[in-house]
């Protein structure tokens, strides 16, 4: 399938009609140079999503139809988007030519859509200019380009991350898809329905012996058993049916659904973002009122660690006093201990003891000390009181009783919780006020509905699996039972059954050559993968030292050196060019032959690498769109060497951020 | 003995104060409107207020003295000892002290809120210079 012409209407920054040629008439290589957002993926976006009708944002998730359309023509009224492919595809008898348009416009189309369903979607079909009818597109489209192998044709940076995943610890349950797609498009499914044919063969075969035997004797038992058993496997299979039915049922639903969510995934962003504020607001609340709780509780107590600094000021106090008290009381009993001794003596002119005179100069001291002592106890008197240092003792004490709580250091942690609380659902507020906002002509709960529509589908997916997995094995056990049962009626060796027991020996006989010829022809088809994609990376790599490249039974690919072990670490150039080799691989081994359209190619790869893909490109398909920027390819050191093979070049110019033009270079 | 020198025996509120009180309450900053009026005495004790033995607004009984001090009686306690004068009249000094003290937190409140750490913060800072004089 080449893809002649590409025809875009309003279609991302192209506004109104903007036309590029991409067949090359022999020439395989067709280059697009436009600078970062100037509208590269949007071309191969159209392509895809003209064919599939999806095309997909930055981060791989599908674009609602609002944004794919010119945002200036949107502005001026035209709610409408379109794009045209020309096709043309070899067939044994020459080529066929393809005209594909695929429209969506809005239902009013002089009212704004605020959903997706408020958009029509319009399908045309021109086949060698007969008109064909839409129901058809879809048939034909599988027919030209499977989706499922689109993926190694319309290249991009996702394919990338998803082969990484496929070679990455773990990545064979998410790059499931890659390897689906990589048996699909070496064309594994075509043995695989030869198997399952014969094995529908095989049943009706051993169906109509079992009839016959009916009529022998020595066969009847084994018949009855088999009877029994393909009844009771009929309705095990209509049981079968009956899930399966209801699970493509639930796989439409839940297609419709994601279908519906994908389409407004601002839309759904905004609802599950307002959602999860709502949601913080009301967690916020709710701890706040348990803090606030707390903080009643001890604030009950507060009074005494208010009182704290009064009651700790007064204790010191009076323990000043006490202590002052104390030391008073002391001075005054030394002095009246003094006076009594003074006054045991008397104060007579002869000494007590030794009976002698005292001079009149000491006997004059002894009576003035004994005044001032007096004197002294007066004044002490007043002051030295034991009644008030008990007192004071004891009120010291009972203030002391009055301990704080030792609430505040808490109190004030909860209140700084609090004022955190506080801003936080201040923002939160904010943000729920701004998004209700946007989302005011909106309705963000029908897209919460939808969202917990998908959730319920999904469970009920997963329920009806792994029904459907019991179911089978039951079948499995079933037919391995009539299997046994029908053996035995050939084992009688009926000569009216004969021919019909050689039909079934030999229909088992290819069946079981289909079924070894799965797995055999899988691997076989993966040492031809790594063969090619081994010869694909000699030619890219500029490492002389690696050998090749292993392939694993996931289809992850790892790099050998000269003496054969695996080399473990790898850079995102490297990665790049082991991926390279693997899309080079299976274009060369694919059952399909397609464009490959490369976004940004070249991103992640030294000089040396880029001009060893350049030169290898024009040889991986019919058609090669390369979308690159200024700094990913140096127009004459990388593209002299492939001028001969280059049929076009284009530049994509960007006057504003709303409009692009595409020029011939 | 007047009916001045004799002691109370319930304490009450003017209306103002209890309208902070009820305030405090319904907005969730205190269980009982005892709670506020305990701290109210200890607010006011705190930042040396003095105990009036008449005057200000009437006042509406509330609670029993019993009620607003406890067993160990901590706050006549208190009363006695930081205002000797009122010895023979705490809880009539308890009740102009409530007066003033629930005042200041109502001053202290922002709006509706009210942040009791601030509150304690500013009464140590109010008995920084008292306790450092010590």
């Amino acid at each position: 399938m080449i893809v002649e012409t590409l025809e875009m209407e309003n279609f991302g920054p192209f506004y109104g009609l903007a036309e590029i040629q991409l067949g090359g008439g022999g020439r395989p290589v067709v280059i697009v140079h436009g600078d970062n957002m100037s509208g590269k993926t949007s071309i191969l976006n159209a392509i895809r999503w003209a064919l599939y009708g999806v095309a997909k944002d930055r981060l791989g998730n599908p674009m609602p139809t609002r944004q794919l359309i010119n945002r200036d023509a949107y502005d001026e009224g035209q709610y409408r988007v379109s794009v045209r492919l020309h096709i043309t595809q070899k067939t044994s008898k020459g080529q066929s030519k393809f005209i594909l348009r695929r429209q969506k416009r809005a239902r009013k189309a002089d009212r704004e859509p605020t959903s997706e369903e408020q958009f029509e979607e319009y399908l045309d079909i021109d086949h060698d200019g007969n008109v064909v009818h839409a129901s058809e597109f879809s048939e034909i489209v599988a027919e030209l380009l499977p989706e499922g192998i689109a993926r190694f044709f319309l290249f991009d940076g996702e394919l990338l991350d998803e082969y990484e995943e496929l070679v990455g610890e773990g990545g064979e349950k998410g790059a499931a898809a890659v390897k689906h797609s990589i048996e699909m498009i070496l064309g594994v499914p075509a043995v695989t329905k030869g198997r399952d044919d014969f094995a529908l063969l095989e049943a009706e075969v051993a169906k109509k012996l079992r009839g016959e035997a009916k009529h022998d004797e020595a066969s009847r038992e084994a018949t009855e058993s088999a009877e029994r058993l393909e009844a009771e496997r009929t309705d095990l299979k209509d049981d079968l049916k009956v899930l399966n039915a209801q699970r493509k049922e639930v796989g439409v639903e839940l297609a419709s659904v994601e279908d519906i969510l994908s389409a407004s995934v601002s839309l759904r962003e905004d609802a599950g973002a307002l959602r999860e504020l709502r949601q913080r607001v009301k967690d916020l609340e709710e701890d706040a009122a348990t803090k606030r709780e707390k903080r009643r509780e001890k604030v009950r107590e507060l009074w005494r660690d208010a009182l704290a600094p009064t009651i700790e000021y007064h204790v010191a106090r009076l323990s000043r006093e006490r202590d002052a008290t104390y030391q008073k009381l002391g001075k005054l009993r030394e002095i009246v201990t003094r006076l009594a001794g003074l006054e045991r003596g008397g104060l007579r002119d002869t000494c007590p003891q030794c009976g002698q005179k005292l001079p009149s100069e000491t006997l004059k001291k002894l009576r003035a000390e004994q005044q001032s002592l007096r004197a002294e106890a007066e004044d002490l008197r007043g002051e030295a009181d034991e009644e008030r240092l008990n007192d004071l003792t004891a009120v010291a004490a009972r203030l002391r009783d009055i301990a704080p709580a030792n609430v505040a250091e808490i109190i004030a942690s909860i209140e700084d919780d609090l004022r955190r609380n506080a801003a936080s659902a201040y923002k939160a507020q904010q943000e729920i006020k701004a998004l209700e906002e946007r989302l005011r002509d909106e309705d963000p709960d029908k897209a919460l509905l939808y969202e917990q529509k998908r959730k319920q589908y999904l469970h009920l997916a997963e329920e009806l699996k792994t029904k459907i997995n019991a179911l089978g094995e039951e079948i499995a056990a079933k037919d391995r039972e009539i299997d046994q049962a029908t053996r035995i009626i050939q084992q009688h060796k009926v000569p009216a059954l004969r021919t019909l027991s050689c039909e079934l020996d030999l229909v088992k006989d290819v069946e079981k050559v289909f079924v070894e010829s799965v797995d055999d022809l899988i691997r076989e088809l993966r040492e031809r993968v790594q063969v090619e994609a081994s010869s694909v990376f000699e030619q890219l790599t500029t490492d002389e030292t690696y050998d090749g490249l292993r392939i694993n039974e996931h289809y992850g690919l790892t790099i050998v050196d000269g003496k054969g072990r695996d080399v473990e670490v790898r850079s995102a150039g490297a990665e790049q060019v082991v991926a390279l080799s693997l899309i080079g691989a299976l274009n060369r081994l694919a059952v399909k032959r397609g464009p490959v359209i490369m976004d940004t190619p070249f991103g992640r790869l030294d000089v040396k690498h880029r001009a060893n893909i350049l030169k290898f490109i024009p040889t991986l398909a019919d058609q090669v769109v390369l979308l690159v920027h200024e700094g990913e390819v140096d127009r004459k050191r990388d593209l002299d060497p492939i001028a001969s093979r280059i049929a076009r070049k284009y530049e994509i110019l960007h006057p504003t951020s709303s409009r692009s033009e595409i020029l011939s270079a | 003995m007047s009916e001045k020198d004799s002691d109370l025996v319930q304490l009450g509120a003017s209306d103002s104060t209890r309208r902070v009180l009820e305030t405090l309450k319904d907005e969730g900053h205190i269980d009982t409107l005892l709670d506020g009026y305990r701290l109210g005495i200890a607010t006011a004790i705190a930042f040396g207020k003095q105990p009036r033995r008449s005057g200000g607004e009437s006042r509406k009984t509330m609670f029993q003295t019993s009620s607003v001090d406890d067993d160990d009686r901590s706050l006549r306690t208190t009363i006695v000892e930081v205002f000797p004068e009122a010895a023979s009249w705490p809880y009539r000094a308890a009740e102009d002290l409530a007066e003033q003290g629930v005042g200041l937190i109502g001053e202290s409140m922002d709006g509706d809120e009210i942040w009791f750490g601030d509150l304690l913060d500013r009464i140590r800072q109010a008995n920084v210079g008292s306790t450092d004089a010590d």
